[in-house]
Protein backbone atom coordinates (compact mmCIF):
# COMPACT_ATOMS: atom_id res chain seq x y z
CA UNK A 1 0.00 0.00 0.00
CA UNK A 2 2.80 2.36 0.76
CA UNK A 3 3.79 2.36 -3.16
CA UNK A 4 0.32 2.94 -4.02
CA UNK A 5 0.27 6.33 -1.78
CA UNK A 6 3.38 6.85 -2.88
CA UNK A 7 2.59 6.85 -6.35
CA UNK A 8 -0.15 9.24 -6.12
CA UNK A 9 1.90 11.77 -3.64
CA UNK A 10 4.15 11.85 -6.56
CA UNK A 11 1.47 12.12 -9.32
CA UNK A 12 0.30 15.03 -7.83
CA UNK A 13 3.93 16.70 -7.18
CA UNK A 14 4.66 15.95 -10.68
CA UNK A 15 1.86 18.69 -11.79
CA UNK A 16 4.11 21.72 -10.48
CA UNK A 17 7.24 20.94 -9.37
CA UNK A 18 8.66 19.90 -13.19
CA UNK A 19 7.12 23.78 -13.94
CA UNK A 20 9.13 25.53 -11.15
CA UNK A 21 12.14 23.12 -12.07
CA UNK A 22 11.93 23.99 -15.73
CA UNK A 23 11.83 27.85 -14.70
CA UNK A 24 14.93 27.47 -12.39
CA UNK A 25 17.10 25.71 -15.07
CA UNK A 26 15.41 28.52 -17.75
CA UNK A 27 16.97 31.39 -15.19
CA UNK A 28 20.36 29.18 -15.28
CA UNK A 29 20.64 28.96 -18.91
CA UNK A 30 20.16 32.42 -19.56
CA UNK A 31 23.21 33.52 -17.37
CA UNK A 32 25.32 31.19 -18.87
CA UNK A 33 24.66 32.88 -22.24
CA UNK A 34 24.87 36.35 -20.58
CA UNK A 35 28.51 35.47 -19.11
CA UNK A 36 29.38 34.15 -22.80
CA UNK A 37 28.59 36.79 -24.53
CA UNK A 38 29.74 39.31 -22.16
CA UNK A 39 33.54 40.21 -23.57
CA UNK A 40 33.96 43.60 -21.70
CA UNK A 41 35.52 43.56 -18.10
CA UNK A 42 33.45 46.66 -17.25
CA UNK A 43 30.51 45.13 -17.83
CA UNK A 44 31.64 41.64 -16.35
CA UNK A 45 32.16 43.06 -13.46
CA UNK A 46 28.41 44.98 -13.02
CA UNK A 47 26.51 42.45 -14.96
CA UNK A 48 27.54 39.39 -13.72
CA UNK A 49 27.15 40.58 -9.89
CA UNK A 50 24.07 41.91 -10.83
CA UNK A 51 22.96 38.39 -12.87
CA UNK A 52 24.08 36.48 -9.99
CA UNK A 53 22.13 37.87 -7.65
CA UNK A 54 19.24 37.65 -9.47
CA UNK A 55 20.49 34.06 -9.81
CA UNK A 56 20.94 33.34 -5.90
CA UNK A 57 17.49 34.68 -5.66
CA UNK A 58 16.39 32.22 -8.35
CA UNK A 59 17.62 29.23 -6.51
CA UNK A 60 16.04 30.42 -3.08
CA UNK A 61 12.97 30.85 -4.95
CA UNK A 62 12.79 26.98 -6.47
CA UNK A 63 13.64 25.83 -3.18
CA UNK A 64 11.53 27.93 -1.09
CA UNK A 65 8.80 27.46 -3.75
CA UNK A 66 9.19 23.60 -3.84
CA UNK A 67 9.12 23.90 0.19
CA UNK A 68 5.88 25.68 0.51
CA UNK A 69 4.58 23.54 -2.59
CA UNK A 70 5.35 19.95 -0.51
CA UNK A 71 3.86 21.56 2.82
CA UNK A 72 0.64 22.45 0.76
CA UNK A 73 0.40 19.28 -0.48
CA UNK A 74 0.60 17.78 2.90
CA UNK A 75 -2.02 19.53 4.85
CA UNK A 76 -4.29 19.20 1.93
CA UNK A 77 -4.06 15.95 1.54
CA UNK A 78 -4.23 15.13 5.46
CA UNK A 79 -5.85 17.58 7.53
CA UNK A 80 -8.33 19.19 4.88
CA UNK A 81 -11.34 17.77 3.48
CA UNK A 82 -9.13 15.63 1.02
CA UNK A 83 -7.77 14.04 4.93
CA UNK A 84 -11.51 12.18 5.21
CA UNK A 85 -10.35 10.52 1.98
CA UNK A 86 -7.25 9.57 2.92
CA UNK A 87 -7.27 8.49 7.08
CA UNK A 88 -9.99 6.59 6.02
CA UNK A 89 -7.84 4.51 3.31
CA UNK A 90 -7.58 0.60 4.45
CA UNK A 91 -3.79 1.76 4.90
CA UNK A 92 -1.85 2.29 8.10
CA UNK A 93 -1.46 5.76 9.33
CA UNK A 94 2.07 5.07 9.83
CA UNK A 95 2.08 4.18 5.82
CA UNK A 96 0.52 7.35 4.94
CA UNK A 97 2.80 9.73 6.85
CA UNK A 98 6.13 7.34 5.87
CA UNK A 99 4.87 8.14 2.14
CA UNK A 100 4.83 12.02 2.39
CA UNK A 101 8.43 11.99 3.53
CA UNK A 102 10.13 9.46 1.28
CA UNK A 103 8.10 11.07 -1.46
CA UNK A 104 9.23 14.64 -0.10
CA UNK A 105 12.68 12.78 0.13
CA UNK A 106 12.67 11.89 -3.27
CA UNK A 107 11.36 15.64 -4.72
CA UNK A 108 14.33 17.06 -2.23
CA UNK A 109 16.70 14.86 -4.42
CA UNK A 110 15.36 15.65 -7.43
CA UNK A 111 15.84 19.69 -6.36
CA UNK A 112 19.47 19.08 -5.21
CA UNK A 113 20.28 17.83 -8.98
CA UNK A 114 18.35 20.92 -10.31
CA UNK A 115 19.95 23.43 -8.37
CA UNK A 116 23.25 21.77 -8.46
CA UNK A 117 23.07 21.74 -12.57
CA UNK A 118 21.22 25.27 -11.84
CA UNK A 119 24.49 26.59 -10.26
CA UNK A 120 27.03 24.15 -12.31
CA UNK A 121 25.94 25.60 -15.69
CA UNK A 122 26.92 29.23 -15.16
CA UNK A 123 29.87 28.54 -12.99
CA UNK A 124 31.34 26.24 -16.32
CA UNK A 125 30.66 29.30 -18.16
CA UNK A 126 32.37 31.35 -15.81
CA UNK A 127 35.49 29.48 -15.46
CA UNK A 128 35.57 29.01 -19.49
CA UNK A 129 34.85 32.84 -19.52
CA UNK A 130 36.37 34.67 -17.22
CA UNK A 131 40.04 34.04 -17.88
CA UNK A 132 39.60 34.85 -21.37
CA UNK A 133 38.28 38.27 -21.06
CA UNK A 134 41.51 39.01 -18.66
CA UNK A 135 43.43 37.23 -21.40
CA UNK A 136 44.57 34.07 -19.98
CA UNK A 137 42.89 30.65 -21.24
CA UNK A 138 39.56 29.18 -20.16
CA UNK A 139 38.85 26.14 -18.95
CA UNK A 140 36.69 23.62 -20.47
CA UNK A 141 34.20 21.79 -18.79
CA UNK A 142 35.97 18.65 -20.06
CA UNK A 143 39.18 19.64 -18.17
CA UNK A 144 36.67 20.33 -15.18
CA UNK A 145 35.46 17.18 -15.38
CA UNK A 146 38.77 15.27 -15.47
CA UNK A 147 40.32 17.52 -13.18
CA UNK A 148 37.09 16.09 -10.67
CA UNK A 149 37.74 12.70 -11.58
CA UNK A 150 41.71 12.52 -10.93
CA UNK A 151 40.68 14.52 -7.48
CA UNK A 152 38.80 11.87 -6.37
CA UNK A 153 41.07 8.86 -7.95
CA UNK A 154 43.72 10.86 -5.97
CA UNK A 155 41.59 10.60 -2.51
CA UNK A 156 41.20 6.90 -2.96
CA UNK A 157 44.74 6.11 -3.85
CA UNK A 158 46.08 8.41 -1.16
CA UNK A 159 43.76 6.56 1.47
CA UNK A 160 44.12 9.27 3.75
CA UNK A 161 41.17 8.62 6.91
CA UNK A 162 40.91 11.76 7.52
CA UNK A 163 39.81 13.04 3.63
CA UNK A 164 37.43 10.04 3.09
CA UNK A 165 35.51 10.65 6.73
CA UNK A 166 34.82 14.05 5.56
CA UNK A 167 33.72 13.07 2.40
CA UNK A 168 31.61 9.90 3.89
CA UNK A 169 30.17 12.57 6.53
CA UNK A 170 28.99 14.77 3.63
CA UNK A 171 27.72 12.15 1.91
CA UNK A 172 25.77 11.41 5.19
CA UNK A 173 24.43 14.60 6.08
CA UNK A 174 23.11 15.08 2.07
CA UNK A 175 21.36 12.07 2.49
CA UNK A 176 19.78 12.81 5.84
CA UNK A 177 18.89 16.11 4.78
CA UNK A 178 16.63 14.36 1.81
CA UNK A 179 14.32 13.19 5.05
CA UNK A 180 15.17 15.99 7.00
CA UNK A 181 12.72 19.04 5.45
CA UNK A 182 9.90 16.48 4.46
CA UNK A 183 10.02 14.49 8.33
CA UNK A 184 10.07 18.58 9.42
CA UNK A 185 7.21 19.45 7.47
CA UNK A 186 5.29 16.48 8.08
CA UNK A 187 5.62 16.83 11.59
CA UNK A 188 4.62 20.85 11.71
CA UNK A 189 1.74 19.68 9.14
CA UNK A 190 0.55 17.18 12.28
CA UNK A 191 1.34 19.28 14.98
CA UNK A 192 -1.05 22.50 13.42
CA UNK A 193 -3.33 20.42 12.45
CA UNK A 194 -5.71 21.08 15.46
CA UNK A 195 -5.65 24.72 15.22
CA UNK A 196 -8.93 26.40 14.74
CA UNK A 197 -7.83 28.45 11.93
CA UNK A 198 -4.91 29.21 9.39
CA UNK A 199 -3.31 25.84 9.50
CA UNK A 200 -1.61 26.35 6.59
CA UNK A 201 0.33 29.14 7.84
CA UNK A 202 0.72 28.06 11.34
CA UNK A 203 2.46 24.57 9.78
CA UNK A 204 4.72 27.15 7.14
CA UNK A 205 5.64 28.96 10.51
CA UNK A 206 6.21 26.49 12.68
CA UNK A 207 8.33 24.72 9.77
CA UNK A 208 10.38 28.15 9.19
CA UNK A 209 11.00 28.89 13.05
CA UNK A 210 12.66 25.16 13.31
CA UNK A 211 14.76 25.31 10.68
CA UNK A 212 15.77 29.06 11.68
CA UNK A 213 16.23 28.15 15.54
CA UNK A 214 18.33 24.72 13.88
CA UNK A 215 20.60 26.79 11.50
CA UNK A 216 21.21 29.19 15.19
CA UNK A 217 22.00 26.21 16.94
CA UNK A 218 24.76 25.45 14.31
CA UNK A 219 26.19 28.47 13.23
CA UNK A 220 26.69 28.92 17.53
CA UNK A 221 28.32 25.98 17.30
CA UNK A 222 30.21 26.48 14.59
CA UNK A 223 31.58 29.99 15.97
CA UNK A 224 32.43 27.81 19.27
CA UNK A 225 34.61 25.13 17.48
CA UNK A 226 36.38 27.40 15.17
CA UNK A 227 37.09 30.15 18.09
CA UNK A 228 38.59 27.06 20.40
CA UNK A 229 39.69 24.59 17.82
CA UNK A 230 42.65 26.46 17.11
CA UNK A 231 45.32 27.53 19.48
CA UNK A 232 45.70 31.14 18.55
CA UNK A 233 43.59 33.59 15.99
CA UNK A 234 46.39 33.16 13.75
CA UNK A 235 45.87 29.94 12.81
CA UNK A 236 42.27 30.52 12.94
CA UNK A 237 42.42 33.68 10.21
CA UNK A 238 44.55 31.08 8.06
CA UNK A 239 41.44 28.11 8.59
CA UNK A 240 39.75 31.11 6.50
CA UNK A 241 42.10 30.69 3.98
CA UNK A 242 40.83 29.19 0.76
CA UNK A 243 42.97 26.42 -1.38
CA UNK A 244 43.58 28.84 -4.07
CA UNK A 245 46.02 30.68 -1.65
CA UNK A 246 48.32 28.27 -2.04
CA UNK A 247 47.97 27.89 -5.86
CA UNK A 248 48.10 29.66 -8.73
CA UNK A 249 46.03 27.82 -10.44
CA UNK A 250 41.88 28.94 -10.75
CA UNK A 251 41.23 25.32 -9.05
CA UNK A 252 42.52 23.78 -6.07
CA UNK A 253 45.67 21.32 -6.21
CA UNK A 254 44.90 17.80 -7.18
CA UNK A 255 48.64 16.46 -6.56
CA UNK A 256 49.52 15.66 -3.17
CA UNK A 257 46.19 14.62 -1.28
CA UNK A 258 48.09 12.94 1.07
CA UNK A 259 50.66 16.07 1.87
CA UNK A 260 47.56 17.52 1.29
CA UNK A 261 45.83 16.15 4.16
CA UNK A 262 48.92 15.66 6.68
CA UNK A 263 49.15 19.54 6.46
CA UNK A 264 48.39 22.90 7.95
CA UNK A 265 45.01 21.12 6.56
CA UNK A 266 45.06 18.21 8.59
CA UNK A 267 43.69 20.94 11.47
CA UNK A 268 41.08 22.37 9.30
CA UNK A 269 39.80 18.75 8.29
CA UNK A 270 39.75 17.46 12.14
CA UNK A 271 37.43 20.72 12.67
CA UNK A 272 35.44 20.35 9.74
CA UNK A 273 35.14 15.98 10.97
CA UNK A 274 33.74 17.97 14.42
CA UNK A 275 31.31 20.13 12.58
CA UNK A 276 29.89 17.53 10.07
CA UNK A 277 30.09 15.41 12.95
CA UNK A 278 27.63 17.89 14.91
CA UNK A 279 25.82 19.11 12.31
CA UNK A 280 24.95 15.60 10.90
CA UNK A 281 23.71 14.66 14.63
CA UNK A 282 21.34 17.69 15.18
CA UNK A 283 19.89 16.72 11.77
CA UNK A 284 19.41 13.35 12.37
CA UNK A 285 17.64 14.27 15.96
CA UNK A 286 15.64 16.68 14.32
CA UNK A 287 14.60 14.04 11.47
CA UNK A 288 13.65 11.78 13.60
CA UNK A 289 12.27 13.16 16.48
CA UNK A 290 9.70 14.75 13.32
CA UNK A 291 9.27 10.94 12.19
CA UNK A 292 8.27 10.10 15.52
CA UNK A 293 5.99 12.38 16.44
CA UNK A 294 4.30 12.75 12.97
CA UNK A 295 3.94 9.25 13.25
CA UNK A 296 2.92 9.78 16.96
CA UNK A 297 0.44 12.49 16.58
CA UNK A 298 -1.46 10.58 13.55
CA UNK A 299 -1.66 7.63 15.14
CA UNK A 300 -2.89 8.69 18.68
CA UNK A 301 -4.10 12.25 18.34
CA UNK A 302 -5.59 12.28 14.53
CA UNK A 303 -8.90 14.74 15.03
CA UNK A 304 -10.28 15.70 11.78
CA UNK A 305 -12.74 18.22 12.24
CA UNK B 1 -21.47 -11.46 17.11
CA UNK B 2 -22.71 -7.45 15.96
CA UNK B 3 -21.14 -6.05 12.76
CA UNK B 4 -20.33 -2.68 14.94
CA UNK B 5 -20.31 -2.55 18.75
CA UNK B 6 -19.72 0.90 20.69
CA UNK B 7 -18.88 0.62 24.45
CA UNK B 8 -19.17 3.45 26.96
CA UNK B 9 -17.59 5.39 24.19
CA UNK B 10 -16.87 9.10 25.18
CA UNK B 11 -15.50 11.79 22.94
CA UNK B 12 -14.32 15.43 24.43
CA UNK B 13 -13.11 18.35 22.93
CA UNK B 14 -11.06 19.95 25.32
CA UNK B 15 -13.99 20.18 27.99
CA UNK B 16 -17.26 20.15 25.74
CA UNK B 17 -18.40 16.18 25.63
CA UNK B 18 -19.82 15.30 22.01
CA UNK B 19 -20.28 11.82 23.46
CA UNK B 20 -20.70 11.23 26.71
CA UNK B 21 -21.24 6.89 26.92
CA UNK B 22 -22.46 5.52 24.22
CA UNK B 23 -22.88 2.21 23.94
CA UNK B 24 -24.69 0.35 21.25
CA UNK B 25 -24.90 -2.88 18.76
CA UNK B 26 -25.40 -2.72 15.06
CA UNK B 27 -26.13 -6.01 13.21
CA UNK B 28 -25.67 -6.80 10.21
CA UNK B 29 -27.99 -6.63 7.07
CA UNK B 30 -29.80 -3.69 8.58
CA UNK B 31 -30.54 0.22 7.42
CA UNK B 32 -30.30 2.04 10.84
CA UNK B 33 -30.84 6.02 11.16
CA UNK B 34 -28.27 7.63 13.13
CA UNK B 35 -31.13 10.47 13.96
CA UNK B 36 -30.95 13.77 15.98
CA UNK B 37 -30.69 17.29 15.73
CA UNK B 38 -27.41 19.34 14.42
CA UNK B 39 -24.48 19.13 17.07
CA UNK B 40 -26.31 16.06 18.56
CA UNK B 41 -22.99 14.06 18.66
CA UNK B 42 -24.14 11.96 14.85
CA UNK B 43 -21.21 12.81 12.51
CA UNK B 44 -18.78 12.45 15.83
CA UNK B 45 -19.93 8.64 16.56
CA UNK B 46 -19.33 8.09 12.41
CA UNK B 47 -15.89 9.44 12.63
CA UNK B 48 -14.67 7.55 15.73
CA UNK B 49 -16.38 4.09 13.41
CA UNK B 50 -14.18 5.28 10.75
CA UNK B 51 -10.95 6.55 12.36
CA UNK B 52 -11.15 9.81 11.63
CA UNK B 53 -10.93 10.51 15.36
CA UNK B 54 -9.86 9.00 18.77
CA UNK B 55 -12.20 8.45 21.38
CA UNK B 56 -11.69 9.90 24.89
CA UNK B 57 -12.57 6.92 26.07
CA UNK B 58 -14.61 3.52 25.43
CA UNK B 59 -13.80 1.10 22.04
CA UNK B 60 -15.58 0.76 18.68
CA UNK B 61 -15.56 -2.52 17.41
CA UNK B 62 -16.36 -3.42 13.51
CA UNK B 63 -16.32 -6.94 12.63
CA UNK B 64 -14.66 -7.41 15.76
CA UNK B 65 -11.68 -4.88 15.27
CA UNK B 66 -10.64 -1.50 16.48
CA UNK B 67 -10.54 1.34 13.56
CA UNK B 68 -7.66 0.32 11.41
CA UNK B 69 -6.34 -0.82 8.23
CA UNK B 70 -8.62 -4.08 8.62
CA UNK B 71 -11.76 -2.13 9.61
CA UNK B 72 -10.99 0.63 7.11
CA UNK B 73 -11.22 -1.82 4.23
CA UNK B 74 -14.54 -3.33 5.35
CA UNK B 75 -16.16 -0.12 5.79
CA UNK B 76 -17.23 2.41 3.00
CA UNK B 77 -17.71 5.70 4.19
CA UNK B 78 -19.58 9.16 2.75
CA UNK B 79 -18.31 12.11 4.50
CA UNK B 80 -21.44 15.30 4.44
CA UNK B 81 -18.48 16.97 2.14
CA UNK B 82 -16.33 16.27 -0.52
CA UNK B 83 -13.07 14.71 -0.20
CA UNK B 84 -11.66 14.25 -3.46
CA UNK B 85 -8.92 16.37 -4.69
CA UNK B 86 -10.18 19.57 -7.24
CA UNK B 87 -7.10 18.44 -10.16
CA UNK B 88 -8.07 14.87 -9.98
CA UNK B 89 -10.55 13.63 -13.03
CA UNK B 90 -13.56 11.14 -12.41
CA UNK B 91 -11.72 8.59 -13.79
CA UNK B 92 -8.35 8.75 -11.58
CA UNK B 93 -10.78 8.64 -8.75
CA UNK B 94 -12.21 5.49 -10.01
CA UNK B 95 -8.22 4.25 -10.44
CA UNK B 96 -7.75 5.24 -7.28
CA UNK B 97 -10.61 3.74 -5.20
CA UNK B 98 -10.27 0.54 -7.45
CA UNK B 99 -6.26 0.68 -5.96
CA UNK B 100 -6.96 0.99 -2.39
CA UNK B 101 -10.28 -1.34 -1.91
CA UNK B 102 -10.25 -4.87 -2.67
CA UNK B 103 -14.21 -4.69 -2.91
CA UNK B 104 -14.29 -1.79 -5.43
CA UNK B 105 -16.61 -2.55 -8.61
CA UNK B 106 -15.23 -0.20 -11.28
CA UNK B 107 -17.59 -2.00 -13.95
CA UNK B 108 -20.26 -0.95 -11.81
CA UNK B 109 -19.17 2.35 -11.17
CA UNK B 110 -18.54 3.09 -14.86
CA UNK B 111 -21.98 2.15 -15.27
CA UNK B 112 -23.51 4.68 -12.78
CA UNK B 113 -21.11 7.32 -14.04
CA UNK B 114 -22.35 6.90 -17.51
CA UNK B 115 -26.66 6.75 -16.41
CA UNK B 116 -25.95 10.01 -15.04
CA UNK B 117 -23.92 11.45 -18.22
CA UNK B 118 -20.73 12.26 -15.93
CA UNK B 119 -17.74 12.38 -18.56
CA UNK B 120 -15.16 10.65 -16.78
CA UNK B 121 -12.31 12.60 -18.22
CA UNK B 122 -13.37 15.54 -16.51
CA UNK B 123 -12.20 16.94 -13.34
CA UNK B 124 -13.36 17.39 -10.35
CA UNK B 125 -12.80 21.36 -10.21
CA UNK B 126 -15.42 21.45 -13.90
CA UNK B 127 -18.25 19.89 -11.95
CA UNK B 128 -20.73 21.57 -9.95
CA UNK B 129 -21.34 20.62 -6.18
CA UNK B 130 -24.13 18.48 -7.04
CA UNK B 131 -22.15 16.43 -9.43
CA UNK B 132 -19.31 15.88 -7.24
CA UNK B 133 -21.58 14.62 -4.22
CA UNK B 134 -23.06 12.36 -7.31
CA UNK B 135 -19.66 10.89 -7.92
CA UNK B 136 -18.84 10.65 -4.54
CA UNK B 137 -21.93 8.78 -3.90
CA UNK B 138 -21.10 6.13 -7.15
CA UNK B 139 -17.57 5.98 -5.44
CA UNK B 140 -18.78 4.71 -2.21
CA UNK B 141 -21.50 2.66 -3.28
CA UNK B 142 -19.81 0.89 -6.00
CA UNK B 143 -18.05 -0.79 -3.01
CA UNK B 144 -19.10 -4.43 -1.30
CA UNK B 145 -18.81 -3.12 1.75
CA UNK B 146 -19.38 -4.82 5.24
CA UNK B 147 -20.68 -1.79 6.55
CA UNK B 148 -21.86 1.72 4.68
CA UNK B 149 -22.02 5.13 6.99
CA UNK B 150 -23.44 7.33 4.94
CA UNK B 151 -22.65 11.38 7.13
CA UNK B 152 -25.84 13.47 6.06
CA UNK B 153 -26.37 11.97 2.28
CA UNK B 154 -29.46 14.20 1.37
CA UNK B 155 -28.57 17.12 3.55
CA UNK B 156 -28.56 20.33 1.16
CA UNK B 157 -29.86 18.86 -2.10
CA UNK B 158 -33.01 19.09 -3.98
CA UNK B 159 -35.98 16.54 -3.37
CA UNK B 160 -35.26 15.17 -7.02
CA UNK B 161 -32.00 14.84 -6.20
CA UNK B 162 -32.82 12.98 -2.99
CA UNK B 163 -34.60 10.32 -4.53
CA UNK B 164 -31.72 9.98 -6.62
CA UNK B 165 -29.77 9.32 -3.86
CA UNK B 166 -31.46 7.02 -1.92
CA UNK B 167 -32.52 4.74 -4.64
CA UNK B 168 -28.90 4.70 -5.62
CA UNK B 169 -28.04 3.76 -1.84
CA UNK B 170 -31.10 0.90 -1.31
CA UNK B 171 -30.14 -0.87 -5.15
CA UNK B 172 -26.31 -1.12 -4.67
CA UNK B 173 -25.55 -1.59 -0.68
CA UNK B 174 -24.22 -5.55 -0.65
CA UNK B 175 -26.91 -7.82 0.61
CA UNK B 176 -25.77 -8.57 4.12
CA UNK B 177 -23.94 -4.69 4.58
CA UNK B 178 -25.38 -2.53 7.27
CA UNK B 179 -26.13 0.49 6.13
CA UNK B 180 -25.74 3.50 8.64
CA UNK B 181 -27.39 6.95 7.30
CA UNK B 182 -26.62 10.15 9.50
CA UNK B 183 -29.95 12.70 8.86
CA UNK B 184 -32.34 14.99 10.79
CA UNK B 185 -34.64 14.47 7.76
CA UNK B 186 -36.28 11.92 8.91
CA UNK B 187 -39.47 11.84 6.60
CA UNK B 188 -37.54 11.42 3.08
CA UNK B 189 -35.93 7.98 4.64
CA UNK B 190 -38.24 6.72 6.65
CA UNK B 191 -39.29 4.37 4.50
CA UNK B 192 -36.20 2.52 4.19
CA UNK B 193 -35.06 2.31 7.91
CA UNK B 194 -34.98 -0.80 9.11
CA UNK B 195 -33.44 0.42 13.01
CA UNK B 196 -33.92 3.78 14.06
CA UNK B 197 -30.99 5.67 16.46
CA UNK B 198 -32.09 8.79 18.55
CA UNK B 199 -29.01 10.86 19.85
CA UNK B 200 -29.11 13.89 21.49
CA UNK B 201 -26.37 15.87 23.19
CA UNK B 202 -23.91 13.01 22.71
CA UNK B 203 -26.24 10.24 24.56
CA UNK B 204 -28.44 7.91 22.87
CA UNK B 205 -32.31 8.40 24.08
CA UNK B 206 -33.77 5.66 21.83
CA UNK B 207 -32.57 2.63 19.74
CA UNK B 208 -35.09 0.25 18.13
CA UNK B 209 -36.39 -0.93 14.91
CA UNK B 210 -38.84 1.15 13.31
CA UNK B 211 -41.60 -0.99 12.96
CA UNK B 212 -41.70 -1.48 16.71
CA UNK B 213 -41.39 2.78 17.13
CA UNK B 214 -44.29 2.53 15.07
CA UNK B 215 -46.27 -0.41 16.58
CA UNK B 216 -45.20 1.02 20.58
CA UNK B 217 -46.09 4.85 20.14
CA UNK B 218 -48.68 5.11 17.52
CA UNK B 219 -46.46 7.56 15.47
CA UNK B 220 -44.50 7.56 12.59
CA UNK B 221 -40.51 7.81 13.30
CA UNK B 222 -40.38 11.15 11.80
CA UNK B 223 -43.22 12.53 14.43
CA UNK B 224 -41.32 10.40 17.04
CA UNK B 225 -38.75 12.81 16.36
CA UNK B 226 -39.83 16.07 15.68
CA UNK B 227 -42.02 15.52 19.67
CA UNK B 228 -38.85 14.52 21.49
CA UNK B 229 -36.67 17.24 19.78
CA UNK B 230 -39.05 19.99 20.11
CA UNK B 231 -37.43 22.69 20.47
Amino acid sequence: MLGKLMKYDMRYMARVLPWIYAGGLLISALLCGVIFLIDNELVLLFGVNFASFLFIVAVEAVSICSTVFMIVRIYRNMYSDEGYLTFTLPVKTSEIVNSKIITGAIWTLISYVVAALMVTGPVLTMIYKVPQIFGGEGVTPLQVLDYIITFFVEIIRANSVRVITVIALVALLAIVTLFYGPALYTFCASATHKAKKARVFASIGMFAGISYGVGVVISVISTIVNIFGFSDIDTYMQGGVSFSSHTDSILPPVGGIEEFASSLFSRQLDLAILMLLTVLLIYVAVTVFSWIMALRITDKKLNLN
Amino acid sequence: MALIEYRNLVKRYGSVPALDGISLDIPAGRIVGLLGPNGSGKTTLIKLTVGLLKPTSGTVMINGKEPGPESKAAVAYLPERSYMSEWMSVQSFVDYFADFYRDFDRVKANEMLSRLGIDPKRTLKTLSKGTKEKVQLVLVMSRAAAAYFLDEPIAGVDPAARDYILNTIIRNYSENASVIISTHLIYDIENVLDDAVFIRDGRIVLADTADNIRENTGKSVDMLFREVFRC
